[in-house]
């Protein structure tokens, strides 16, 4: 009997040990993810959480994720260095994704850079511009760690210690920020109401700030810095800076279709600001933010097509120019016909008087050639970059300039004055 | 003082033989007997021992010193034909009797120094050269109107003119800067890699028979657009060649030729070298220095077959001429000024449609 029993459990044992670990296995993730923090910008804490936040990115995302933040890329591009760890640490021709974070700033090329493969190359390709820009929008946010809850939270991973909500893509927010003080509490929550209410109406993200510090940023750049950082990069939004350190411009920025409604017309805005701040014996900002708020109500269906072409400046304020029908258009266009012409008849003409005389390689024996030196040395290597104007579309990676702001992709527009 | 000369006529009528190009040989014009160059060879055998070789000067008589020198300039002589009494140019070496026709070669401007090594027969008839020149002004949209019905040939005349061919092997070194360039494109932010190389190309080369003509009165690019000669056709040379044709003697010295020749061949050079370099697949090549050193060099004096044909539009004279071997051409046309303003508009109103159509479309 005790001989039984005893058979019984090793062979209960035996299956347990073969069936266990398949269990596990199939309840083990589908997907790899993996931080390789070789610069020590993460706590040990961090890189935990982070870890598994990125596994569980990896799951929505249903491809491989990994994330590299080195300061030695050994010598190689960017590009090669992320392909070689993704291929090292998931294999050739998985479905993968890897964020490298490059902080080689004594290499001649030090951008970062996602490098995609298999499926997820096909499925994320295209989203790439906007992968990165969510990336950068982290960093400048929480650094690197914040970098890398951005890029899991691309992907749908949502991190428990992010009190600050993501933007409500579905709604039109709203952001105030008084840093300047020149608001009581009860002020900033009636005009959040109120420009809440306006956002609705005109369908457009609003923000104002009052700040006397742009933080070495310029007006503009301040301006453009926090509407991404509110309602993400590429939204519809309007923006108001007052800036109160007496050496930039207050500014008014938008983007979007906000472009299109507003820009010809933010002269007017300025006025009917000023109209409220200047009211009620000067520096009223509440009544600033209220009559900007309505006038952007009174005057959402006002759109012009963007066919302007003032540009001009005096003491108190300029525009930014948009693109349009100008005089410049036509001259370009003129100049390039007037040189193909030019060259054209210049060549046909040289026809009839001259003939270019026939070099005497004709003459030489190419049997008889005989090479003594062929040397080809290579010297040295430049990368440089240029921001271009026209919407972003799939690509691998990004340079993180130093300072500054991000120029925006598609159509933006703004004006600043000095009050 | 009268100078030397020689006929071929013909052993079975006495008329003057002609070298006929489509023939490949000779024909009497009067009796249409033909001779191969074999039979010419024969037949004339005293002409084609004939010393042209140039004499001791301590051998000459006093008569053939003065006769000597008279040679370099204007020369009289007798035709034997008519025995009408003819000056001719100071650099021709076969002409016609101005009187009867006859082809007479004169053998004091080609002895000597002026003896040719090598010479071309003519392979294009006259018919030929005016043909090519109808051709020629075929297609040629900017001539102005009436050009074809008011132009008329003056002058259409085969020559064979003096050419200096040098042949040599040369050592060539080029150096020169190139860059690779690579660009791609991230969101909105393009990148642009430009990799620096130096690269250098030494090489024997070597060339053959390289000509440059020895006429001062013939423009060398005028000369140089119809080539180039088929030497698999060169022959040593005879004189009975030139029976029918004018043909001149050099008056460009092999030194002031070479300064031509060598610079044609240092470019050509410098063109193979480069050529060579960037086949390594750069985006630019830029050639900083060149050297060429000549080492074997070898150069001859030929006579090469060219058809002249002068043409007057509008009171002035035109140039055209034609490679008599291979039938290359190049003549130099009139424009009309009115007809080019024309093309320029048109070509002008072409691309302002097309870039202002890009700029509308992509740019606003």
């Amino acid at each position: 009997m005790f001989y039984r029993l005893k058979t019984l459990f090793t062979a209960a044992t035996i299956m347990l040990c073969a069936v266990l670990p398949m269990s596990v296995t199939a309840y083990a993730a589908k997907y790899e993810a993996k931080i390789f923090d070789l610069d020590d910008s993460l706590t040990y804490e961090q890189e935990t959480e982070l870890a598994e936040l990125l596994s569980e990115a990896a799951e929505l995302a249903d491809c491989n994720l990994g994330v590299v933040i080195a300061d030695d890329i050994l010598g190689m591009y960017p590009d090669e260095y992320t392909a070689d760890m993704l291929n090292t640490t998931f294999g050739d021709d998985s479905s993968s994704i890897m964020l490298l974070l490059c902080n080689d700033f004594d290499a001649e090329y030090h951008y970062d850079w996602i490098e995609m493969d298999g499926d997820a190359a096909d499925k994320y390709f295209n989203e790439l511009g906007t992968i990165l820009g969510d990336v950068y929008i982290g960093l400048d946010k929480n650094g690197y760690a914040g970098a890398v809850e951005s890029f899991c939270g691309y992907f749908g991973a949502a991190s428990e210690n992010n009190t600050e909500e993501t933007p409500d893509k579905t709604g039109w927010q709203t952001e105030l920020q008084d840093l300047d003080d020149m608001l009581s509490d009860k002020e900033e929550q009636e005009l959040l109401a109120y420009m809440d209410i306006t956002a609705q109406d005109i369908e457009c993200h609003i923000g104002v700030v009052i700040t006397d510090d742009l933080k070495g940023m310029g007006d503009s750049e301040y301006a453009d810095n926090f509407a991404d950082e509110s309602f993400g990069y590429g939204s519809d939004n309007i923006v108001l800076l007052f800036c109160n350190d007496h050496i930039h411009y207050d500014w008014i920025s938008a983007y979007g279709k906000a472009t299109d409604m507003y820009e010809p017309l933010i002269d007017d805005i300025f006025d009917r600001v000023y109209d409220g701040l200047d009211s009620g014996g000067g520096n009223n900002y509440y009544s600033a933010i209220q009559y900007f708020c309505s006038y952007l109500r009174d005057n959402k269906t006002t759109a012009s097509s963007g066919n302007y072409d003032d540009y001009y400046s005096d003491n108190n304020y300029y525009y930014e120019d948009d693109e349009g029908f100008s005089i410049g258009s036509l001259l370009i266009p003129a100049g390039i016909s007037i040189a193909i012409a030019a060259i054209v008849v210049s060549s046909t003409t040289s026809g009839y008087t001259k003939k270019k005389p026939v070099s005497a390689r004709s003459y030489m024996d190419s049997n008889r050639t005989k090479y003594t030196t062929r040397s080809d040395v290579f010297l040295r290597e430049t990368t440089t970059h240029v921001r271009i104007s026209s919407s972003s579309s799939g690509g691998g990676g990004g340079s993180r300039g130093g300072g500054g702001g991000r120029s925006r992709s598609g159509r933006s527009g703004g004006g600043g004055r000095r009050r | 003082m009268e100078m030397q000369t020689v006929t071929y006529q013909c052993p079975h009528c006495g008329a003057a033989l002609e070298f006929d190009s489509t023939l490949g040989g000779f024909r009497c014009f009067f009796c249409d007997s033909t001779f191969n160059e074999e039979q010419i060879k024969q037949n004339f055998k005293e002409n084609e021992e004939l010393k042209l070789d140039k004499a001791d000067p301590k051998e000459l008589t006093e008569e053939q010193k003065q006769t000597e020198e008279f040679t370099g300039a204007s020369a009289l002589y007798t035709c034997p034909n008519c025995a009408a009494g003819v000056i001719c140019g100071e650099l021709d070496a076969s002409v016609r009797c101005h009187f009867c026709h006859t082809p007479v070669i004169l053998t004091g401007r080609l002895s000597g120094e002026y003896k040719p090594d090598l010479i071309i027969p003519f392979g294009m008839t006259k018919e030929m050269a005016h043909q090519a020149f109808q051709e020629y002004t075929k297609g040629k949209f900017l001539l102005p109107n009436g050009f074809k019905e008011n132009a008329k040939v003056v002058d259409i005349s085969a020559l064979y003119v003096p050419y200096w061919l040098k042949s040599g092997i040369t050592k060539a070194r080029v150096e020169a800067s190139c860059k690779k360039i690579r660009t791609w494109r991230v969101g909105d932010v393009r990148y642009t890699n430009t990799k620096y190389y130096n690269s250098v190309r030494e090489a024997e080369l070597a060339f053959i028979r390289v000509p440059c003509d020895g006429s001062k009165r013939i423009d060398d690019s005028l000369m140089e657009s119809i080539e180039p000669f088929n030497y698999s056709g060169i022959k040593p040379f005879s004189m009975s060649y030139l029976s029918g044709c004018a043909a001149e003697k050099y008056d460009v010295s092999l030194n002031e030729a070479e300064n031509r020749i060598d610079k044609r061949i240092r470019d050509a050079a410098e063109e193979v070298l480069k050529a060579d370099i960037a086949a390594q697949s750069y985006s630019s090549v830029s050639v900083t220095s060149t050297n060429v050193d000549f080492r074997q060099k070898t150069a001859v004096y030929a006579l090469l077959p060219v058809w002249f044909l002068n043409y007057q539009y509008n009171g002035k004279d035109y140039p055209f001429v034609m490679n008599g071997q291979t039938g290359s051409r190049f003549g130099i046309l009139p424009v009309s000024k009115l007809k080019s303003f024309l093309f320029g508009a048109a070509v002008f109103l072409v691309s302002l449609i097309i870039c202002g159509g890009f700029t509308w479309l992509f740019l606003s």
